[in-house]
């Protein structure tokens, strides 16, 4: 590259903007993704779309979105062989943010499915229909509670106790594991408790939808990633 | 338990229009910004329903995603769904849920893969509420098909793992600014929400169809446009809110 010393410069000004975290993401097929990708562009994050193991920065940070059944996010993962990047990405400490389906398949299990999920978090999902709740699908805005542990981001309980949230899901995790001192979770009611946020110092979950949740969710997402 | 009030966008086409029991479509402005002032009015939900048995859907796919580009909540889309494909670029497009009609009846293994892979929270079944003299039917009744449940198949459908929701649209109701008076007990031992769309112009209507039992209203012509004021989309939506 033969460039003038006022390119230089631009081309320094540059690196310096491409050196900083890059928002990754994960593209498995399914999943509302061009959703997210307009909703980060309004916050003026960038946003690059992956579907396969990648080289990363170690302030980069993973998006799962949702929109997807377990099983079928699951199969997409084995098949796009994303099942060790995403242990990698978990075991290096690196941020993911989750959502929905994209945070149901970071545990054990479903009933929805009959492949196992990641396992890097410990319980299973169960359907709404097993847990005989009124109806089985809990849809519509919903408030959150903090469950236990002390959280390694203070600010977000903040952003998510005062305001409610859009959720849409059919299953649901009614185990809330004894939190370690990094560790947060929030419940949320539907004839039952269930895990509807789950927070350590790499993983933001949600049950719910942030990108459907107006601007609270927006200011939620905007803050994790800023 | 969370009730929603979901505004319904009626599509001819690419333009926004109201019905008079879905004949006689009247333009009424850009869907585009129509989703736009429900999403910032608030809305739980917004349904997008193409009433143009021409339009297709891969043509539009630039047109379909600027419509939920601009808003903030769950926007779901109904109407001339044939293919995974359809349902593939409309989710791609930044719509979350599919809403299906006579797909339903015509080709139940598409619905079925359709929610393995999406999840069955992804699709929502719609059936036409029909007056025939004094009986009520449900299903699809249109110049091109129809097809009833009885109320007994219907309460089967309950036990159907692939939708979610089932939107019960009243013909007779729409854009007449009276509901459907119609009422039965399933929609309170249904296991899924029920969402009732036709007629509704007022919080009263809402608070009386909630306390019926439906989980959600939907909210077409009389929303935007009142009886009293044609001339533009009323800022009602926050109003209506207030008053639930």
């Amino acid at each position: 590259m033969f460039l003038c010393q006022h390119q230089q410069l631009y081309s320094f000004k540059y690196f310096l903007i491409y050196a900083k975290s890059v928002n990754l993401l994960l593209d498995l097929g399914a999943g509302n993704t061009d959703r997210i990708v307009f909703t980060l562009s309004k916050l003026n994050h960038r946003i690059t779309s992956i579907s396969s193991p990648v080289k990363s920065h170690s302030d980069d940070i993973l998006i799962i979105p949702g929109v997807g059944s377990f099983e079928c996010l699951m199969r997409s993962i084995h098949a796009l062989d994303l099942h060790s990047f995403l242990h990698d990405w978990h075991a290096a400490n690196k941020k993911m943010v989750c959502i929905c389906a994209g945070f149901q398949i970071l545990f054990e299990g479903s009933e929805e499915s009959a492949l196992p999920g990641l396992s890097i978090l410990p319980g299973h999902f169960t359907s709404l229909k097993t847990l005989h709740c009124r109806k089985t699908l809990n849809v519509g805005f919903n408030s959150l509670y903090q469950a236990n542990g002390n959280s390694f981001y203070p600010f977000l309980s903040e952003f998510l106790l005062p305001h409610r949230f859009y959720f849409t899901h059919s299953f649901a995790n009614t185990s809330f594991p004894s939190a370690t001192n990094a560790d947060l979770y929030y419940s949320s009611t539907y004839g039952i408790h269930f895990l509807s946020s789950y927070v350590s110092s790499n993983i933001f979950g949600f049950q719910f939808h942030p990108e459907l949740s107006h601007s609270c969710g927006l200011r939620l997402l905007n803050r994790i990633l800023s | 338990m969370t009730y929603r009030i979901i505004p319904i966008i009626l599509l001819d086409g690419i333009k926004a229009v109201v019905t008079h029991q879905f004949t006689s479509p009247t333009y009424v402005g850009d869907p585009r910004t129509l989703a736009k002032i429900y999403s910032d009015q608030g809305a739980d939900e917004i349904f997008v329903l193409q009433i143009n048995p021409s339009f297709n859907i891969s043509d539009n796919l630039n047109f379909l995603a600027s419509i939920s580009k601009f808003t903030q909540c769950c926007v779901a889309y109904g109407g001339n769904l044939s293919t995974i494909r359809d349902v593939s670029s409309i989710i791609s497009a930044g719509f979350e849920k599919v809403i299906f009609r006579r797909l339903f009846f015509n080709n139940p293994s598409l619905v079925r893969q359709v929610s393995l892979i999406y999840g069955s929270q992804a699709v929502t079944i719609c059936l036409d509420i029909v007056h025939l003299l004094d009986e009520v039917r449900f299903g699809v009744f249109d110049q091109y098909s129809e097809k009833y449940l009885t109320l007994d198949q219907i309460y089967e459908l309950q036990y159907c793992d692939y939708f979610s929701e089932l939107l019960l649209n009243s013909t007779l109701a729409d854009g007449s600014f009276n509901v459907d008076s119609w009422a039965s007990s399933f929609i309170h031992e249904f296991s899924k929400p029920i969402i009732y769309a036709g007629g509704i112009s007022s919080p009263k209507q809402i608070n009386h169809l909630f306390s019926r039992g439906y989980d959600a209203v939907g909210l077409g012509a009389e929303f935007a446009f009142s009886a009293h004021n044609t001339s533009a989309v009323m800022p009602s939506l926050t109003h209506i809110y207030n008053k639930i």
